[in-house]
């Protein structure tokens, strides 16, 4: 009984708000009455009952406002009625909590101030065409609200000051823009204009500044958590795509550095991708489309297709399996076409090939490392983690050691250019070592340094100054853009975006299946791995087995390995005087191509080569 | 504090004694006057000393309740007092006023006592000879305002025609007198009172008697067991006497002070109840002491009136059989005190028949409340030549001299033309004459009609929405002119503003100095009365001093009538855009007040639990519609102008005769406060919406539910019928507009002579056919509807982002 009574009173108090004997014996002591414990009780009691009886008289009034929720204005009401006395101070809409605040108010600012703030907007009507005929409007769904379409001057006054202070010259005052512009909530109403000044980017393709900072406005919209880009994420990756993609009048000039800004919005690019990518069906097929498209076109200038592969390193490795991998085949003749060409006229463009070709070379060298580890299953699940991974690493790895991974589907919607995928599979099982032999073909003895075949290389000292340095310096010590950002962006333990569904026919890397038809051995290549090798075996050791520093120091010669070098010997030659200096460091990165007997022109060209790093 | 009360008494007193006919005329030409002269604030002043001592017998709620138990009684004197009284056939009334007699005698009010005195043996006498309505009818030949002030002055005429029987009959009198003479008096302020004097709560309080606490919960649970284990037929009507018995049950253990056994009886029983109750069963459980009684509103509805079952004889007997076997004494004595139980020959009602019946605060309408006859056809509209092209003759018309010179306009009168069999006599209320605007604007609705899309399933209105922006939540109601070139929102800022919507904007009259500069005999002379230096879209209107929650423009577009929570009607001029009268009366909050479609009168409702019917040149209200448990929430004229129908927050809807002020229909089915309603345009049916998201449709002839409308996830704010009445759009806070097909609605309607004779119906299932189109707003609850001549929806609201 006892019992009962107690869970009764429980359930009591849960129903109602109670208000404690302390409560009132405070407010009794502070009208300076002293009160029994019966009383208290008492008057608790019939205090809460009134309050009750308050509140519900309250809701009245709000259902006759035609409101759901209620106001203090209208339990103030039902306490006038009730002849209480009304509770003065608690007028704020939302209820919040009120304190006396007792500023000091400067008359003297106030009176010349000259933005004296308003007040509420003036209510009016508008009238819209809502349903014709009983049918929907005519203006697509998820158009701006037309409550909201027309803006307030307030909203109008802020759409002005940011646009000025992100294209303006106070770099403080673009920040402080950029980072409003991230956080603040309350400015949906202006999402469709600040995507359409972001769309300005075609129009200010010369200025690579403006282009930086239309990039960043964009990069504050997508990660506004308060946003909801809907239909505007298609407007924005194609703006973000034109910086990507297209041949920038800023990059006619050679000092313009357009490889940054390209590489920044391959970043903000992928940025979109895992983050509002459910927003738009299809648009991950839609980017790989365009980029394959620009990377097919010979037409195109480099930089176009240096964009090209940024942007599919950005969007993964899978990315770079799926379209950068069948076309390498294509595409390296007319690549190598530029590289050879050693005229004076073409330094500029040749310039531009080894950026693109660093950038092929860093994509497939994590499209190597990816495969190795997803070929890896004891030791990439989720579980287990090498301690020398990078974060990018393990964060892309996290994937069933199926391999297959849960990289959006391309079986159905991505044309691939016929030709060029092959096999109407599109999703080959190619195996590791298949993929490595062939990229082999191609790099050489760039890419199997770059694996270090199982051994740490030995870190480098970086040359000052060179930032983005990209290439084959020690897995530990990479600073890859690109990666870095795969890393930021992938959602932890997932490696697809959001609602895209993993692939069904997701092939794990079996056995040596498919033949390499259009894969030449390179003739160098001595050593085949032995079938069932552990997966770092995989990797064709390199000859120059790089044990720290010193050994790329010396090592300048060897022979081109790749099926279109036809095994020309080449020697990369480094003067003895610069001996151990700065241009040993940067031997590791350098492309080792090249041909014996021209070394001096070989040299200058590798060194002109470095001052515009990957 | 003594002598205040004197003072106001005596004004009761003397209301009494002068008599009817004088009463009124002197104050209505009074008003009148005022009223007409266009002056600004002349409208609080004009009230004189009756309005004031109006607003102070009932405004002062704060003053304590030994006095304002006397002007509880005074400014009631003028209606419910006399109402109350020509039933005193019945024996429980006889008992209410010797109640009232001895307390008047106990305050030393000689006079107001002899007054009553007088006036009820007169009364008794005149409710043998049963005359008021005749003479009411006969007072109908006679000039509007006279008529109508008599009739008010004669409202104890109304009770007669309901027979005073036996047993039964004459308990459902004394309910029916009993909640009329508390909420008429100003609100529960009066009932209060009424029960702080011992005499008088003796007769209305019944929970003296009492048995051993600790048994209630026996009693019920032995009911239910027994109710559980009867026949399926009989369960599904004996289950409706839990919720009412559980009631009083819990109500006596809190009366009788066992605290402790109330709640466990709550606790135990409550989840018994049907869902529909919640509301009201959230309220008594916060009733646990005596003194919470008092001024409960909850807990007076079920003292003062007797909950109302429909049972078939069969169930009734059972049911009687085991309580008087079990000795059940303490329910019996329940059923008896606080139940009023229908009895019907013949089958029992299934569950659903039940379901869709009950929910109303005091269940069932009696089947005797809706067997009046209700004069629900249309008026002959009054001939009038449209000129077919633009000639710019008016046609003169005459009521008795039809010309026919075109028979080609037959077809758009033609109904309106024949005399409805249904239809109330031309002269039965008195209405305003036409004047020549009027007439020409009903040429140019005829000529609108010509033009207007006929709508079907297959023929959707469009729809288009007038957003109000930056309302800030406050926007309390909405009133488009029947033309659809004035819009008015009522807001919680005690504003209302009046748009234009269309490119003319709005101008007031010049000022007095200026008018007469005017040459009178010129053409164009109400052009140049206009002044065109105020021409604005936008007149805001500042009168009011709480949340505006009721608008309504005159049929003319002359006046707008809001309502507000500082329970005046305010009349406001839109052709100088100033207050002309504010019409006080209610004293609580007005929840909503409408034009008569003829002009002249208009109708309001609100906290007090009455509806008033007012005319605009009368300062008082020429009656006082009170019968509802709760606030009325909703009033709406019918069509014809003969009939007012009130939704109220004790989840019925009832239909007054403005004749004689007698309630002709009591519909009861919703579960929910009722929110909004609407006549169709042919006055045959009633659409009425809730919060519990429903719309029900009523047939008013024969007085039965004809109809269910679900899909409405929130309370239904808006109804209107198309201008042919094949479409109903309703618009909710849900933030949809839903169209449904009338026609079909009440197509295939049985209404057999058993359904009408027993009240029984059965709902077809069939909401998801009749519904055409659910449309969306982006935030916006739909707090109007309106639909254009040309049968265009307007919805209207404001925007509220969540």
């Amino acid at each position: 009984m006892q019992s009962s009574a107690g869970a009764m009173s429980e359930r009591e108090e849960r129903r109602f708000a109670e208000i404690p004997r302390e409560s009132v014996r405070l407010m009794a002591e502070s009208t300076g009455l002293e009160l029994s414990d019966e009383v208290l009780a008492l008057l608790a009691e019939d205090v809460c009952y009134r309050l009750r009886e308050a509140t519900q008289n309250s809701s009245q009034f709000m259902k006759h406002t035609k409101r759901r929720k209620l106001t203090v204005e209208d339990f103030n009401r039902a306490l006038r009625w009730s002849s209480v006395q009304a509770v003065c101070g608690y007028g704020a809409q939302e209820g919040e909590l009120c304190f006396p605040e007792d500023r000091e108010v400067n008359l003297v600012e106030l009176a010349l101030a000259t933005n004296i703030p308003k007040g509420c907007a003036e209510t009016a009507v508008r009238v819209h065409v809502s349903y014709l005929d009983g049918k929907g409007n005519l203006a697509p769904q998820g158009s701006v609200p037309s409550a909201v379409s027309s803006l307030t001057d307030d909203l109008l006054k802020y759409y002005q000051q940011v646009t000025h202070a992100v294209l303006g010259d106070d770099p403080q005052l673009m920040k402080i823009a950029l980072q409003d512009l991230q956080t603040n909530s309350k400015i949906a109403a202006l999402l469709p204009y600040f995507v359409y000044v972001v769309s300005g980017v075609k129009s200010v393709s010369h200025d690579l500044e403006q282009l930086h900072r239309l990039l960043q406005v964009a990069r504050s919209l997508v990660r506004n958590p308060h946003l909801c880009l809907g239909p505007y994420v298609r407007s924005l990756v194609g703006s973000v795509l034109y910086c990507v993609l297209e041949p920038l009048a800023a990059s006619i000039n050679p000092l313009n550095d357009h490889w940054t800004l390209r590489d920044g919005a391959a970043l903000l690019l992928s940025h979109i991708f895992w983050t509002h990518g459910d927003l738009v069906s299809g648009l991950y097929q839609q980017i790989l489309l365009s980029l394959q498209k620009v990377l097919a076109d010979p037409v195109r200038p480099l930089c176009s297709h240096y964009g090209a592969v940024v942007g599919l390193h950005a969007l993964g490795w899978k990315a770079v399996e799926r379209v950068l991998y069948p076309h390498l085949s294509t595409y390296w003749t007319n690549l190598q076409a530029v590289l050879d060409d050693y005229s004076v006229s073409n330094a500029q463009v040749k310039a531009d090939g080894h950026k693109v070709y660093g950038a092929i070379l860093v994509a497939v060298e994590r499209l190597l490392k990816m495969k190795a580890r997803a070929a890896e299953p004891p030791r990439s699940g989720p579980g287990g983690r090498r301690p020398e991974d990078l974060p990018w690493d393990s964060l892309l790895l996290q994937e069933p050691p199926g391999g297959g991974g849960a990289e959006p589907g391309f079986g159905s919607g991505l044309p691939l250019a016929p030709g060029v995928a092959g096999p109407a599979d599109p999703c080959p099982p190619v195996t590791l070592a298949d993929i490595y032999r062939e990229l082999y073909a191609f790099f050489g003895d760039s890419l199997a340094t770059r694996f270090g075949t199982g051994q740490a290389s030995p870190a480098t000292p970086r040359p000052p100054g060179d930032k983005k340095e990209p290439a084959a310096a020690p897995d530990s010590a990479r600073k890859m853009p690109q990666l870095t950002a795969s890393a930021v962006v992938s959602p932890p333990g997932e490696d697809s975006p959001r609602g895209s569904a993993p692939p069904a026919a997701a092939a794990p890397p079996g056995p040596d299946s498919r033949p390499l038809p259009r894969v030449h051995r390179a003739r160098g290549a001595p050593r085949q791995p032995a079938p069932g090798a552990g997966p770092r075996d995989v990797f064709q050791r390199s000859r120059f087995a790089p044990r720290g520093a010193p050994h790329f120091r010396f090592v300048i010669a060897g022979r081109q390995a790749g099926r279109r070098c036809r095994g020309r010997r080449f020697q990369t030659a480094f003067p003895a005087p610069c001996g151990p200096g700065p241009a040993s460091r940067y031997a590791q990165k350098l492309p080792m191509i090249g041909r014996p007997g021209r070394p001096a022109r070989r040299w200058a060209r590798s060194d002109y080569s470095l001052y515009l790093p990957l | 504090m003594a002598a205040l009360a004197e003072e106001q008494t005596e004004v009761a007193v003397k209301l009494e004694a002068e008599g009817p006919p004088t009463l009124l005329p002197p104050q209505a030409g009074d008003a009148a006057g005022e009223g007409g002269g266009g002056t600004t604030n002349n409208g609080p002043n004009g009230g004189g000393g009756n309005a004031a001592a109006a607003s102070s017998a009932g405004g002062d709620g704060g003053t304590p309740k030994p006095s304002v138990a006397v002007p509880a009684v005074a400014p009631a004197g003028a209606a419910p007092v006399p109402a109350a009284a020509p039933e005193a056939g019945a024996p429980h009334d006889r008992q209410t006023l010797l109640a009232v007699l001895q307390f008047l005698r106990q305050s030393n009010l000689r006079e107001a006592e002899e007054a009553l005195r007088r006036e009820a043996r007169l009364l008794e006498e005149a409710a043998a000879g049963c005359s008021a309505p005749g003479e009411a009818d006969g007072a109908g030949a006679e000039a509007a305002s006279a008529l109508l002030s008599r009739v008010t002055a004669s409202a104890p005429g109304p009770a007669a025609p309901e027979p005073p029987g036996t047993g039964a009959s004459g308990a459902a009198a004394a309910a029916v007198s009993g909640s009329a003479t508390c909420p008429a008096a100003p609100g529960k302020v009066g009932s209060v009172a009424v029960e702080d004097q011992p005499d008088v709560s003796a007769v209305l309080s019944a929970y003296n008697q009492q048995g051993d606490p600790t048994m209630y919960e026996e009693y019920y649970s032995g009911l239910k067991h027994f109710i559980e284990c009867s026949l399926d037929c009989h369960r599904a009507e004996l289950s409706q006497l839990f919720y009412p018995l559980f009631v009083h049950m819990y109500l006596e253990l809190v009366y009788n002070q066992h605290e402790n056994e109330a709640k466990s009886f709550f606790e135990k029983f409550h989840g018994d109840q049907e869902c529909y109750y919640q509301d009201d069963l959230r309220v008594l459980s916060s009733l646990t002491k005596k003194e919470h009684m008092k001024g409960n509103e909850t807990m007076l509805d079920f003292r003062t009136s007797k909950f109302v079952l429909r049972i078939s004889r069969d169930s009734y007997q059972l049911l009687k059989r085991h309580l008087q076997e079990k000795q059940n004494n303490q329910i019996w004595n329940i059923v008896q005190e606080h139940l009023y139980i229908d009895i019907f020959d013949g089958m029992p009602r299934s569950k659903q028949q039940i379901d869709a019946m009950v929910g109303s605060l005091a269940g069932e309408a009696k089947r005797e409340a809706n067997k009046s006859k209700v004069f629900f056809g249309l008026l002959k509209e009054p001939e009038i030549e449209v000129p077919l092209d633009d000639e710019d003759e008016e046609g003169e018309n005459e009521e008795g001299k039809p010309k026919k010179k075109k028979p080609k306009k037959d077809n758009i009168g033609s109904k309106s033309k024949k005399q409805d069999p249904n239809a109330p006599p031309q002269n039965r209320i008195p209405l305003p004459e036409l004047k020549d605007s009027d007439k020409l604007d009903k040429i140019m609705n005829m000529k609108e009609t010509t033009k207007r899309v006929r709508l079907g399933p297959d023929c959707l209105p469009s729809i288009c929405f007038y957003t109000f922006l930056n309302a800030y939540q406050g926007l309390t109601a909405v009133d488009v002119t029947d033309d659809s070139s004035l819009i008015a929102g009522g807001f919680a800022d005690s504003t209302v503003r009046v748009w234009s919507v269309t490119p003319k904007k709005l101008r007031s009259v010049k000022q007095a100095a200026d008018l007469s500069l005017i040459d009178k005999e010129s053409d164009d002379v109400l052009e140049r009365i206009m002044d065109e230096k105020t021409a604005s879209e936008l007149k805001i209107l500042y009168g009011h001093s709480g949340p505006v929650y009721g608008a309504s423009f005159s049929p003319d577009r002359n006046y707008l009538l809001s309502s507000s929570e500082d329970g005046t009607v305010r009349l406001w001029s839109l052709q100088t855009f100033t207050c002309l009268v504010g019409y006080k009366g209610h004293n609580y909050p007005v929840w909503d007040t409408q034009f008569s479609p003829y002009g002249y009168y208009f109708v309001s409702g609100g906290h007090d639990r009455v509806a008033r019917l007012w005319a605009t040149d009368h300062y008082q209200p020429l009656r006082i519609f009170a019968g509802h448990l709760a606030d009325v929430n909703c009033t709406r004229f019918h069509p014809n102008s003969n009939y007012v129908a009130t939704g109220s927050a004790d989840r019925t809807v009832r239909l007054w005769d403005v004749l004689n002020g007698n309630c002709v229909r009591i519909f009861t089915g919703h579960k929910g406060p009722i929110h909004s309603l609407t006549f169709s345009p042919n006055g045959r049916f009633l659409a009425t919406g809730a919060t519990d998201g429903r719309v029900l449709l009523w047939d008013i002839g024969h007085g039965l539910m004809v109809g269910e409308l679900k899909g409405h996830t929130d309370t239904v704010c808006s109804l209107r019928f198309s201008r042919d009445g094949e479409i109903l759009a309703s618009g909710s806070m849900d933030n949809t507009v839903r169209l449904w097909d009338a026609v079909k609605a009440f197509e295939d309607l049985e209404t057999d002579d058993f359904t009408t004779a027993t009240g029984h119906i059965t709902l077809p299932e069939n909401s998801q056919e009749l519904l055409l189109g659910t449309y969306m707003t982006k935030s916006t609850p739909v707090v109007h509807l309106h639909f254009t001549r040309r049968n265009l929806v307007l919805a209207a609201g404001a925007y509220s982002p969540q």
